[in-house]
């Protein structure tokens, strides 16, 4: 990620550096907060913030604001199915396959029924 | 190694299932439903032509992404007009617990997560359509769908670290965003800068 300069604006009188075992401190726990809470981290990783964390109260609230903003995200982003979008879905499928159904039948479209499809 | 086809036959039963997070999404895409329904049976009915060369077993979910990311792009960006903005005013980090999680006094220190709490269903899409399309989108996949930053990246066609970097962009974009509400109800005290 890029944010080699998080901050987030803690005082570093209130900072615990990770005690005497050479653990990452707050800045390296800010700088990995996004990959931790987006599950892209190796175990070890992962292992190492939780324990930073359990000892860092100013860290620990930092994570749980932005975890909690990302399920908000989640949450109210949500939007229920038109009844009418799910009918249209169903008749076009059924009018395609019983199209590609009449084609297969038919040898004389068979050369030129490639679907144009462009998913890229 | 034979890889499994899969059969069209099968398509409705497994496909279905996504039609309401395909929905959600081409609603933050198109921002309109009229849009968003085209979008999303255009989507279906590609992806059914196209079934059979999915590869089963593999991510049915991404995939449908992928198709329904592509369409908006080609058919509903192109039809729109208006000059593509590939950027967005870079933010600081943590802008919005900055003015909500700690420098609130009014509120107190442990009302963070009530105060996210009063952001609307209508305040949340709103920011997050206020984002441009390439910062827009990825943290829709991320946030909103889980999908993993490779998920992202293949779905986008971008190389993994543009998309990392666009997704940290874009969260920060919508955490202002979010911030300029927050002030209009009076949850912030700081004027967002």
């Amino acid at each position: 990620m890029e944010n080699n300069n998080a901050d987030m604006g803690l005082n570093p009188m209130e900072v615990p550096q990770g005690g005497s075992s050479g653990y990452i401190d707050c800045r390296d726990v800010a700088s990995k907060l996004y990959d931790f809470l987006d599950g892209e981290l190796t175990d070890d990783k992962r292992e190492a913030i939780k324990r930073h964390l359990d000892h860092c109260a100013p860290c620990i609230e930092v994570f749980e604001f932005e975890a909690d903003l990302k399920k908000l995200v989640a949450n109210k982003c949500q939007e229920k199915v038109p009844e009418t979008l799910r009918q249209r879905i169903a008749s076009v499928i059924s009018i395609e396959a019983s199209v590609i159904s009449m084609e297969k039948d038919s040898k004389r479209f068979s050369t030129d029924t490639s679907p144009d499809l462009d998913i890229n | 190694m034979i890889v499994p086809m899969a059969d069209q036959a099968h398509f409705v039963e497994q496909a279905m299932e996504y039609m309401p997070s395909l929905y959600s999404a081409a609603m933050r895409m198109t921002r309109n439903s009229a849009d968003a329904e085209d979008l999303v049976q255009e989507t279906y009915l590609k992806a059914y032509r196209a079934f059979a060369s999915f590869q089963e077993g593999t991510n049915l979910k991404a995939w449908m992404y992928r198709i329904l990311t592509n369409s908006y792009i080609n058919t509903y960006r192109a039809k729109s007009r208006q000059p593509e903005i590939d950027d967005v005013e870079d933010v600081e980090d943590f802008y919005l617990y900055h003015r909500i999680g700690q420098n609130n006094s009014a509120l107190g220190r442990s009302a963070e997560d009530e105060a996210l709490d009063l952001f609307n269903d209508e305040e949340v899409k709103k920011a997050l359509e206020s984002l441009p399309d390439n910062f827009r989108i990825p943290v829709l996949l991320a946030d909103v769908e889980g999908f993993s930053y490779k998920e992202i990246a293949d779905i986008m066609g971008t190389p993994v670290g543009t998309t990392m970097s666009r997704l940290h962009r874009g969260r920060k974009a919508l955490q202002k965003a979010l911030a300029q509400y927050g002030l209009e109800r009076g949850l912030l005290v700081v004027e967002p800068g």
